[in-house]
């Protein structure tokens, strides 16, 4: 459950990200032409609503929810980082994240 | 842009820079020591090496209540801490003719370890007491938290651009980087930041802020406390000695009673006929802190009152105060407030250089900025090296020697101190490298002797490293920054 | 706040600033205190629970009035703006009277 909040969050921030002109070629490269990644943002924040209702769900008496804000730092640091010094580590993270939401519900 | 909105992003930058300054070397202390409390038993654990055995809680709080029934005197209160998943011994803060100790006792012996050391308890008295005598440390820490809260709010509505720039760092760029740094500190981690300084003034509120307390309660203090926990029972010492009954059973009934686990056992005039056992569910069950207490008649283990909390004002209190306590947090979460902590000790400490940084490159500092520039070489490095000479301090200290833990904690105290002369002393390019190569040292020594293989080592040498990285980049001689023509902030 | 060297140096600038600084921390302070006071005594609730959302609001009351200060079109204004604040807050902690 964890794995999936942490998973979607990322792939929210890596669109919000993406959907910037400054920095979508370093993230999405040549796929920046692609039609279906029109607008990564909007699906960057609804990637983000969705981690953050799943967090909300969790039943845990708010522990899910307190996880959810601390990721967005993390989350976010590794994307600032790898823009700056080595694009390549954001861009690998998409399938680790990916992994981690499907594989979540068999965990 | 309107010039309105462009005027008061202006003001608010402005009382930004000031908040930010005035108190910015107290702040960095502050978030620096939180920051570490937030592993404050896994430290405990560290400096107590020999301390290995563990024990069911309420047979660990039995062997410390048997010990502290023979070694101490005139006793008006002991204060425990049940072991945990976390930490193998019991705290216990207890008095013994007149005056107040803080020691680990052994879960199996009830004796205080033999490595007399605050551990991790010198962090978080640090954080919200910063060495100073009660009430004025934490007064100190209200004000500069206060502070706090309104530099992170002008911040936010000074910054232009604060969703367009959300990933942007452009490194190596002078006066630009450390701009871009210090708001990528403070905006990625922003939901962070204002939770644990809010947070942090609502822990100190009945100090700082007690006036809706004093408009309803008056000075019946009493009442405020009994009404708040009525499940701790409150009575006046009989003065005729009775043995205490034996606690374990009252531990078991407690957590019967309470569910979850036991987490804090208070034991208020023990040895004597009134004395009371209060017992306190973990307040890592769950975000609220303090949700049940149950109290015992100490002579005879008869239980008195109970309580659960169920007032929805108070639980929200307890849920705030236990949020900027963190006990509540799994692993994971517990690195996420320590990264969100490092990030807020860093916005600090990279505002402070800016604050110089800013004015140097568009002209030689003033006499003013030259003394600050010089507190920010002394304080900045200076403080983690205390934190690193603390920990080596305990690695190095003889055990049993007498007053070892103020020992530690002076250490601590005399190595900042050195840290700040020496940046007072020397110019600002050699002390930086100079105190944080110190550091690094200082924490690897730490992390090798007695070659103990932990998680903490492992953090303190990875520390080290990055640590000597930075002071091999401070060594590098200055680049002329270019010239800039001068932009509005 | 923005100006020349000059009106940066003068004594008009830094009573401006000054003023505001007073209001913004004291007066800030005091306004919270007696937000808290007052909100303490005229929430409908048991006042152990009133005191709880009495204080944890006077925490965003404190940072506002300073905010207030800074951003008021003068100092006078911002003086003005506190001691309102100051006796509307004391005015209603008194008529609400000290709970039984």
């Amino acid at each position: 459950m964890t794995m999936a909040v942490a998973g979607l969050l990322y792939l929210g921030m890596f669109a919000l990200a993406a959907g910037m002109s400054r920095h979508a070629d370093p993230l999405l490269g040549a796929r920046a032409r692609h039609a279906a990644l029109r607008h990564p943002a909007r699906y960057g924040w609804a990637l983000l609503a969705f981690s953050f209702l799943i967090a909300c769900l969790a039943g845990d008496g708010g522990r899910a929810l307190v996880l959810w804000f601390g990721l967005i730092p993390f989350a976010s640091a590794i994307i600032l980082l790898g823009l700056s010094y080595r694009p390549a580590v954001p861009r690998a993270m998409v399938p680790v994240a990916m992994l981690m939401v499907l594989l979540a519900p068999l965990i | 842009m309107s010039a309105l909105r462009e005027g008061a992003r202006q003001v608010m930058a402005w009382l930004h820079g000031w908040t930010g300054l005035l108190l910015g070397w107290v702040l960095f202390v502050m978030c620096l020591a939180g920051t570490l409390s937030v592993f404050k038993p896994e430290i405990g654990q560290w400096m107590r090496p020999e301390t290995r055995a563990t024990a069911d809680p309420a047979d660990a709080v039995q062997a410390a209540t048997d010990w502290l029934a023979t070694n101490t005197r005139g006793s008006t209160g002991w204060y425990l801490t049940a072991p945990s998943a976390r930490t193998n011994t019991v705290e216990a803060a207890y008095d013994s003719d007149g005056s107040f100790v803080y020691r680990a006792l052994d879960p199996v012996r009830g004796a205080p370890a033999p490595r007399e050391t605050l551990g991790g308890e010198f962090f978080y008295r640090l954080h919200f007491e910063l060495e100073l005598p009660y009430p004025w440390g934490r007064l100190l820490a209200s004000i500069a938290a206060m502070a706090m809260l309104v530099a992170l709010i002008t911040g936010i509505i000074a910054h232009r651009r604060i969703f367009k720039d959300y990933f942007t760092f452009r490194p190596a760029k002078g006066q630009r980087s450390w701009l871009d740094g210090h708001n990528a500190l403070g905006v990625l981690a922003t939901p962070f930041h204002l939770m644990i300084t809010f947070t942090g003034l609502v822990t100190l509120a009945s100090l700082n802020m007690p006036w809706a307390i004093s408009a309803t309660y008056g000075k019946d203090l009493a009442a405020v406390y009994h009404d708040l926990a009525p499940g701790v029972a409150e009575r006046a010492r009989a003065n005729v000695p009775v043995p205490l009954a034996p606690i374990a059973p009252m531990l078991r009934e407690a957590q019967r009673r309470l569910g979850g686990t036991i987490g804090r056992v208070y034991v208020i005039n023990p040895g004597d006929r009134a004395a009371v056992v209060t017992i306190f569910r973990s307040d890592a069950d769950q975000i609220g802190f303090t949700p049940a207490e149950i109290s015992f008649d100490g002579a005879t283990g008869r239980p008195l009152r109970a309580w659960r909390e169920n007032r929805g004002a108070i639980q929200t209190y307890n849920v705030v105060y236990g949020l900027h306590m963190a006990r509540f947090a799994s692993i994971a979460t517990r690195w996420l407030y320590f990264l969100g902590g490092a990030m807020l000790t860093l916005a600090i400490a990279t505002g402070l250089v800016l604050w110089i940084v800013k004015r140097r490159e568009r002209a030689p500092l003033s006499l003013g900025n030259r003394v600050l520039e010089r507190l920010n070489a002394g304080v900045l490095p200076g403080v983690p090296l205390g934190c690193a000479a603390y920990l080596l301090a305990n690695r190095l200290l003889p055990l049993g020697l007498t007053g070892r833990a103020e020992l530690e904690v002076s250490t601590a105290l005399w190595a900042a101190a050195a840290a700040v002369a020496m940046g007072a002393a020397l110019p600002p390019r050699w002390s930086w490298p100079l105190l944080t190569g110190a550091t690094a040292l200082a924490c690897t020594l730490a992390a090798l002797i007695g070659l103990s293989i932990s998680v903490m080592s492992a953090v303190l040498l990875a520390v080290a490293a990055a640590l000597a990285l930075l002071a091999a980049k401070q060594l590098r001689p200055p680049k002329r920054a270019p010239e800039r023509r001068r932009r509005a902030a | 706040m923005a100006g020349t060297a000059r009106a940066r140096a003068g004594w008009r600038y830094r009573v401006n600033v000054t003023a505001r600084a007073v209001a913004g921390t004291i007066g800030a302070y005091a306004v919270a205190a007696l937000f808290a006071a007052a909100m303490a005594r005229l929430l409908p609730m048991p006042r152990v629970e009133a005191i709880m959302p009495a204080t944890l609001l006077a925490f965003l009351v404190g940072p506002a009035v300073t905010l207030w200060a800074f951003l008021a079109r003068g100092p006078w204004r911002a003086w003005a703006g506190v001691i309102l604040l100051a006796a509307l807050f004391a005015a209603i902690g008194w008529a609400a009277g000290a709970p039984a």
